[in-house]
C-alpha cells in the first residue's frame, strides 16, 4: 500500500527557507543550513537511512514553485520516477519532460502519484502542496527533518492552515548529527 | 550559573494556543488540545520528570501578556519563587506575592540569574522568550512538541530578526508507545550555540 509522505527539512521555529528565496537562491539567504544533513560527504548512520527511504520513492508529488526553483531537476528527480507537479497553469515548454505530468487539483494527483508508485511510497514535497494535501486530507505522513536552528524569518512550512486539528501519531524520531528526524502518522478522523 | 530555560508547549506546527485567545479565553479556540499532556505531570515517566525540573526552578520569568492572562498567578508561580515580569508600563498597583516588575531585558535576566543562585530559571511566554533571544539571553529551550497541527493560533515563533540562532539538541525524551495518543508529546532540549 502505497502513502503519500512529505519530505521537508524544517528549522525549529518552522521555516522551510530563509528569506528572499527565489530561482539562483532557492534555500533564501544562507537557507542551506537547513540542507546540510543530507550533503553527500555527510550522510552516514541514520540520515543516509532516511535519505535511502526518501530516494526509494516510486513517484514524487511537487508543487510548481518548488519544481520551478529546482529547475525541474532536469527532469529527473531520482531513478526516473514519474513527477507529479501540482499547478494551476500549463507548463512552460522549457519545463516539460517525459516523465512529468502536470495536475490542477491536489486529490487527483495524489491518486495518480500513488497508482504510478505502485507499491512504494510518494515522495511529496513544498510547503503549498503539503498544505493542500493535508486540507484535503490526503497527506498520509510527513517526515520533518527538524533543524536545530532558529532562522528568524523566511517562508514557513504551514501556514495559511484552516483553524481544524489535524491529530498525528509520531511514528519514529531519529536522532542523526545536525538534525532530529520526526516521521509523523496523520490520523485518520473519529 | 543559573541556566535561564524556556518551558513552552508548542504543536509541530509552532502555535502556542489556538485561534483567539485572549483575557476569556487564554489558550485561543481548542487551545487546550495543547495540554493534555500534563495529565502526567504528577506520575513517572518522561513527562513527569520534565514537569518536575520546571517545578524545580527558582526563579521566574515571564512577559506581561502571560502573566495578566494568567491571572498573575495569584502571586506565586511555584513554591514563592521570585517572578520577574518584563513589561514595557509597569502596573500602578504593587505587585502580588513575589512578583517584580522589569523593563530591561538584560537586566530581567541578570536579576533572575542572581536569585536562583545554582538553581535554574524558567522563562514562560513567547514575548518573554523573544525578548530574552533577541538580546542574547536564552540559554536552553525545553519544547514539549505536541504531535498535533492546530492550523491557527499564537505561534512561538514570530517577530524575530533574521539572524540565524544555531541551537544543539542536548535531550529528547518520547512518551511511551503504550501512552494514550492525546498525551503523546515529544520534550526536546535545546541549547543556544553561543559563537
Amino acid at each position: 500500500m502505497s502513502n503519500a509522505v512529505l519530505y521537508m527539512s524544517m528549522s525549529l521555529d518552522g521555516f522551510i527557507a530563509a528569506p528572499n528565496d527565489g530561482p539562483g537562491n532557492g534555500l533564501g539567504d544562507n537557507g542551506h543550513c537547513l540542507h546540510e544533513w543530507g550533503d553527500a560527504g555527510h550522510l552516514a548512520g541514520v540520515n543516509r537511512e532516511v535519505m535511502d527511504e526518501l530516494m526509494a520513492t516510486g513517484a514524487v508529488l511537487v508543487g510548481r514553485r518548488t519544481f520551478e526553483l529546482a529547475d525541474g531537476w532536469g527532469g529527473d528527480h531520482h531513478d526516473g520516477v514519474p513527477i507529479f507537479v501540482l499547478s494551476r497553469h500549463q507548463p512552460d515548454a522549457a519545463m516539460r519532460w517525459p516523465a512529468v505530468s502536470y495536475v490542477s487539483d491536489v486529490t487527483s494527483a495524489i491518486q495518480m502519484a500513488k497508482d504510478a508508485a505502485g507499491e512504494k511510497d510518494v515522495l511529496v514535497h513544498g510547503a503549498v502542496t503539503a498544505q493542500l494535501a493535508l486540507a484535503a486530507g490526503v497527506l498520509d505522513e510527513l517526515q520533518v527533518h527538524l533543524i536545530p536552528v532558529l532562522l528568524g524569518q523566511g517562508r514557513r512550512l504551514f501556514e495559511d492552515m484552516p483553524p481544524d486539528h489535524i491529530e498525528l501519531e509520531l511514528l519514529r524520531a531519529l536522532d542523526g548529527p545536525g538534525v532530529l528526524h520526526l516521521r509523523y502518522r496523520v490520523r485518520s478522523e473519529g | 550559573m543559573a541556566i535561564i530555560r524556556l518551558y513552552m508547549t508548542m504543536s509541530l506546527d509552532g502555535y502556542i494556543t489556538g485561534p483567539q485567545d485572549s483575557v476569556d479565553a487564554p489558550l485561543g479556540i481548542d487551545g487546550f488540545r495543547l495540554f493534555n499532556w500534563l495529565d502526567r505531570r504528577n506520575d513517572p515517566g518522561p513527562s513527569g520528570q520534565v514537569f518536575t525540573e520546571a517545578m524545580s526552578t527558582r526563579a521566574v520569568i515571564s512577559g506581561r501578556r502571560t502573566y495578566e492572562l494568567a491571572d498573575r498567578w495569584q502571586g506565586d508561580h511555584h513554591n514563592g519563587v521570585p517572578i520577574f515580569v518584563l513589561t514595557h508600563d509597569i502596573p500602578d498597583d504593587p505587585p502580588p506575592g513575589s512578583v517584580r516588575y522589569v523593563t530591561d531585558v538584560r537586566e530581567c535576566a541578570a536579576q533572575s540569574r542572581a536569585v536562583a543562585g545554582d538553581g535554574d530559571v524558567m522563562v514562560h511566554g513567547a514575548g518573554a522568550a523573544q525578548a530574552l533571544l533577541r538580546a542574547g539571553q536564552l540559554d536552553e529551550l525545553e519544547l514539549h512538541v505536541v504531535p498535533v497541527l492546530l492550523g491557527q493560533g499564537r505561534r512561538l515563533f514570530d517577530n524575530l530578526p533574521p539572524d540565524h540562532i544555531e541551537l544543539n539538541l542536548i535531550r529528547r525524551m518520547t512518551t511511551p508507545d503504550v501512552e494514550e495518543p492525546a498525551r503523546h508529546v515529544i520534550h526536546l532540549r535545546y541549547r543556544v550555540h553561543r559563537p
